[in-house]
């Protein structure tokens, strides 16, 4: 018995009209075609759901993400293409149950359960569930304006899956709300994923990996690929760090650790400057720049790491002068700017006199530590040493983007190697110790 | 089975009702809540509803009927009183359809939320306005009657027909709404010419004044105002004791139809683009 299709669109576009005075686009309404080029948000995007089916939509802003979903539930018209629903549709768009700022929540949850045609007796006999659900407390009889942009997620989010919809569109909107919030959507998705269909657009990859069966990538309003999630987040995910880390072709994505080669003694430091205050100090405006920094890791140029890899990064600055004692930096943050780690020349016994006009590159070799997944931001920066003052040269704060995709999910900010442990019965009996591991194989 | 949007895209004379009847329940909160938002927060809350109109008619009386001395023109019926309450019954009605035009252009812009967030039956929200309105209109027409009752005593049996010409009126604003109300989302200038028209019509109606008075030509041309029938009837079933005229009610009930039906369809025609450039 094949699943009942729910979402049925084929060819849908969306097309805005370049002139923005809106009557033009009444004009354009009037006349039944466009007159002046538009700009396509979205083209000839062909999707079909069926029930019990969860789809993720993923993209960069401005991928038409959010115009595929306001087309499926009706809320703007398609310009071309056409999308056929059945069934109930549960949209959560933008944040949560926004409707009327100036209702309480209690006011916009009825009327959220309303427009999804629910009669006053059903929304009645739900209502203790989505209050329960949603959490918020006094909150629900405050004015909507009032509430923070989570409370009005866990809102929106409590009357959709309790209004027995067939389909549910769900655009960005699980990216606030605290952790026991996520969890608790999870839940209500997966659960909802038995009844019904799921659409999902997010930029929460690990989220959609999760929860999707399908992905689907959008890419400047078109279908770029379609597919398994793990498959097309791996193919979104090369795509968008390659676009950051400038044109190379070739590069290699993470792999098993390795030992490090050739350690350099670091002598007491403590009377010295960190290396995050090297990058930190006043700005001098002439004497050397930095050019570019990468991460390679076996020859290759490295995209996206795993952790514990053995890396090099290799930074290149050009000297616009003479320079006595030159010191190239790096730092190495998170996406919340949070510095990791970090290591400059200060101690190399090679020379660093450069002559004027050089261009002279520093590399620095070390295992990667294991981070969690995500994004971080290379920093780099190339001094001077004049006697004991250290004048900063130039400060790119971001010079390279490093994506890690690990495989061991952490708890903070940086992530172990393959971890063993072993939990054995301390009193009595002769139980066999019971191994719990992650990666054993690696 | 579709969802809210498709749906709407009826077009016939039943669907005007259809919609409506379909959201009933939405319509008469989202209302009661917009009538009880205009007093929430102000000191003296619900009275105002009927200080408001009192005030105003108290004022008007005032300045027509004390200041200028304006008798009801073309007869010799004196008595401040008996001409104020002349003035009210138009005024009561004038109000009503007013206040529904006025309110029509900016109504999308006012719930974007509607508009972009959330499917919503955007037809509905001019019968809010127009429940809204009727509400307001209640309150004065009670307050007319109990005036009424203590200046002129008992009214007359074809009192009963106010509720009948009302009707079609309300009808009428409602297309009027719909028309309104989408134009004014591509054409912000809707509203500022509702500004200046709105006071035109005041004095285009036969709110100060009979019909009788004003010499032919123009006569014509002010039953050209959908106010001008339905106020004269509603001043001749109050105070001469005269049923409005069969014809003429059917006519203009016939009208009102028609320009509701108009009205909305203008709003379906439209209504695609609203997303796009709110």
């Amino acid at each position: 018995m094949t699943p009942e299709v729910l979402l049925d669109a084929r060819g849908l576009g969306k097309a805005y009209p370049e002139g923005d005075r809106p009557l033009d686009r009444l004009k354009e309404i009037l006349k039944g075609r466009r007159d002046h080029e538009a700009f396509w948000a979205l083209q000839n995007v062909d999707l079909r759901v069926a029930r019990g089916e969860a789809v993720g939509i993923i993209g960069r802003n401005g991928s038409g993400k959010s115009t595929l979903l306001q087309l499926l539930c009706g809320i703007a018209q398609p310009s071309t293409g056409t999308a056929a629903v059945k069934g109930r549709v549960a949209a959560l768009l933008e944040l949560g149950a926004g409707f009327n700022p100036e209702f309480t929540g209690r006011e916009n949850a009825w009327l959220g359960a309303a427009l999804l045609g629910l009669d006053d007796g059903e929304i009645a006999r739900r209502f203790a569930a989505i209050e329960a659900f949603a959490d918020i407390g006094p909150f629900m009889d405050q004015p909507l304006r009032q509430f923070s942009s989570g409370m009005q997620a866990r809102l929106g989010f409590a009357v959709c899956v309790h209004v027995d919809a067939d389909l549910l569109l769900v655009d960005e909107v699980l990216a606030v709300g605290d952790a026991a919030f996520q969890q608790k959507c999870m839940r209500a998705i997966r659960e909802f994923r038995e009844r019904g269909a799921l659409l999902m657009a997010s930029h929460d990859i690990a989220a959609v990996t999760s929860i999707c069966d399908r992905v689907i990538w959008l890419d400047r309003g078109k279908v770029r690929a379609e597919g398994a999630p793990e498959t097309i987040c791996r193919q979104y995910e090369l795509a968008t760090s390659r676009e950051v880390n400038s044109q190379q072709p070739g590069f290699r994505m993470g792999g098993r650790a390795s030992a490090a080669a050739g350690v350099r003694r670091h002598h007491d430091r403590q009377a010295q400057p960190k290396t995050a205050d090297l990058v930190q100090t006043a700005v001098e405006p002439s004497g050397a720049s930095v050019l570019s920094a990468r991460f390679y890791s076996e020859g290759a140029v490295l995209a996206v790491a795993e952790g514990g890899e053995d890396v090099e990064l290799r930074i290149c600055c050009e000297a616009t002068r003479e320079l006595t004692c030159a010191i190239v930096a790096f730092l190495l943050r998170d996406r919340l700017g949070q510095v990791l780690f970090g290591d400059d020349t200060r101690d190399v016994g090679s020379p660093t006199q450069i002559a004027a006009g050089a261009r002279f590159t520093t590399t620095f070799r070390f295992d990667l530590p294991h981070l969690p997944t995500g994004e971080y931001v290379l920093e780099a920066a190339v001094s001077e040493a004049l006697g004991l003052d250290i004048r900063l040269l130039q400060r790119i704060p971001d010079a390279a983007v490093l994506t890690v995709h690990s495989h061991h999910p952490s708890a903070g900010c940086v992530n172990l190697p393959p971890v063993s442990a072993t939990l054995v019965p301390s009193s009595g009996g002769s139980h066999a110790p019971i191994l719990i591991g992650s990666d054993i194989d690696a | 089975m579709a969802t809210a949007v498709h749906r709407m895209r009826d077009n016939g004379p039943i669907a005007i009702f259809s919609s409506a009847l379909r959201y009933r329940q939405l319509i008469w909160r989202l209302a009661l809540r917009e009538f009880e938002a205009q007093f929430r927060g102000s000191l003296l809350g619900r009275l105002w509803a009927a200080l408001g109109p009192l005030l105003l008619l108290g004022l008007y009386t005032y300045v027509f009927g004390v200041v200028m001395e304006a008798r009801w023109p073309g007869t010799e019926t004196s008595g401040t009183l008996h001409v104020a309450l002349l003035y009210f019954v138009g005024m009561v009605l004038f109000g009503f359809f007013v206040e529904c035009l006025s309110r029509a252009p900016n109504l999308l812009l006012e719930n974007v939320a509607y508009i972009k967030k959330v499917v919503f039956p955007l037809d509905v929200l001019a019968w809010v306005a127009l429940v809204a309105a009727t509400l307001r209109l209640f309150f004065s027409a009670a307050i007319l009657m109990v005036f009424y009752v203590a200046i002129e005593g008992l009214p007359p049996v074809s009192a009963l027909a106010l509720p009948v010409v009302a009707a079609p009126l309300a009808l009428l604003s409602l297309g009027c709404v719909w028309f309104l109300s989408a134009l004014g989302v591509y054409l912000r200038d809707t509203r500022q010419a509702m500004i200046v028209i709105t006071p035109a019509i005041m004095f285009m109606s036969p709110v100060f004044y009979p019909m009788a008075v004003v010499p032919e030509p123009v006569r014509t041309i002010l039953y050209a105002n959908p106010l001008s029938f339905a106020i004269e009837s509603a001043r001749r079933a109050l105070f001469e004791g005269h049923w409005p005229s069969l014809p003429g009610l059917a006519i203009y009930t016939l009208l009102a139809c028609f320009l509701a039906w108009l009205g909305r369809f203008w709003f379906i025609s439209v209504r695609g683009g609203f997303a796009d450039v709110v």
